[in-house]
C-alpha cells in the first residue's frame, strides 16, 4: 500500500528554515532530511517527536544515535 | 510528525541569489565596485538596490557563502532587504532540493508574520 510522505516547510522572514516531517517512522525522517539539510546550511536545532520512536513495520525498535 | 529541524541557510549558490533578487523584483546593477560613505571603492560582483534606493553589494568569495557589502551602516530597511533575499533564496533552494527527491508542492502560503509556508508531498 502506498504511503504518503509529507514535509511542511516554514521559511521565516530572516530566511531560517524549519522542516517538519509527516508519515515517516523511526529514523527514516532524518535520513530523508539529511541531504536537504546539507544543501541548505547549518542545522541549529532538531526535535524528535513521538512518532520517531515508534516501531518500524518489521517490529524492530530503532535506537537513536548520538549526533 | 516525526522530526522538526531548524536550519540556518548558507547562501552558497550565486546563481540562486540572483534568481532570488529577480523574484523579489529588486533592481540588480552590474557594477564592479560599491562606493562607501568614505568614498572608498569596495569590489563587488553586482549591486542590489532596494525600494528606498539603498545599495547593497553582493560578492562571491572563492570559498564560503556570498557576502553582502554595505555602503554605510546597516539601516533597518537594508537589513530587511537582506533578510528578504535570504528568504527568497531559501525558498528556491528548498524547492529545488525537495523536487530532486521526488516531492511536489501542494501548498504555498504567506503567513501573517511574513513567513512562507510550503507543503510538499510524495508517495512511497
Amino acid at each position: 500500500m502506498a504511503v504518503k510522505l509529507e514535509l511542511s516547510i516554514e521559511i521565516d522572514p530572516d530566511g531560517t528554515v524549519e522542516m517538519t516531517t509527516r508519515g515517516f517512522k523511526g529514523g527514516e525522517c532524518e535520513d530523508e532530511l539529511k541531504p536537504i539539510e546539507r544543501a541548505l546550511g547549518k542545522v541549529t536545532s532538531r526535535k524528535r517527536t513521538r512518532e520517531y520512536y515508534e516501531r518500524t513495520k518489521a517490529g524492530t525498535r530503532l535506537t537513536t544515535q548520538a549526533e | 510528525m516525526s522530526t522538526v529541524v531548524e536550519v540556518n541557510p548558507l547562501l552558497l549558490v550565486p546563481e540562486l541569489i540572483a534568481m532570488a533578487v529577480d523574484d523579489l523584483k529588486l533592481v540588480r546593477r552590474e557594477q564592479a565596485f560599491l562606493k562607501d560613505t568614505q568614498s572608498r571603492r569596495c569590489p563587488v560582483d553586482y549591486v542590489i538596490e532596494n525600494e528606498q534606493g539603498e545599495q547593497i553589494g553582493v560578492r562571491t568569495p572563492a570559498q564560503g557563502p556570498v557576502e553582502f557589502v554595505l555602503a554605510g551602516d546597516e539601516t533597518a530597511s537594508v537589513k530587511t532587504t537582506i533578510d528578504r533575499v535570504k528568504q527568497a533564496y531559501a525558498r528556491i533552494k528548498v524547492l529545488d532540493e525537495v523536487k530532486r527527491k521526488g516531492y511536489r508542492k501542494v501548498k504555498e502560503e504567506r503567513l501573517a508574520n511574513g513567513s512562507i509556508r510550503l507543503v510538499v508531498q510524495r508517495w512511497r
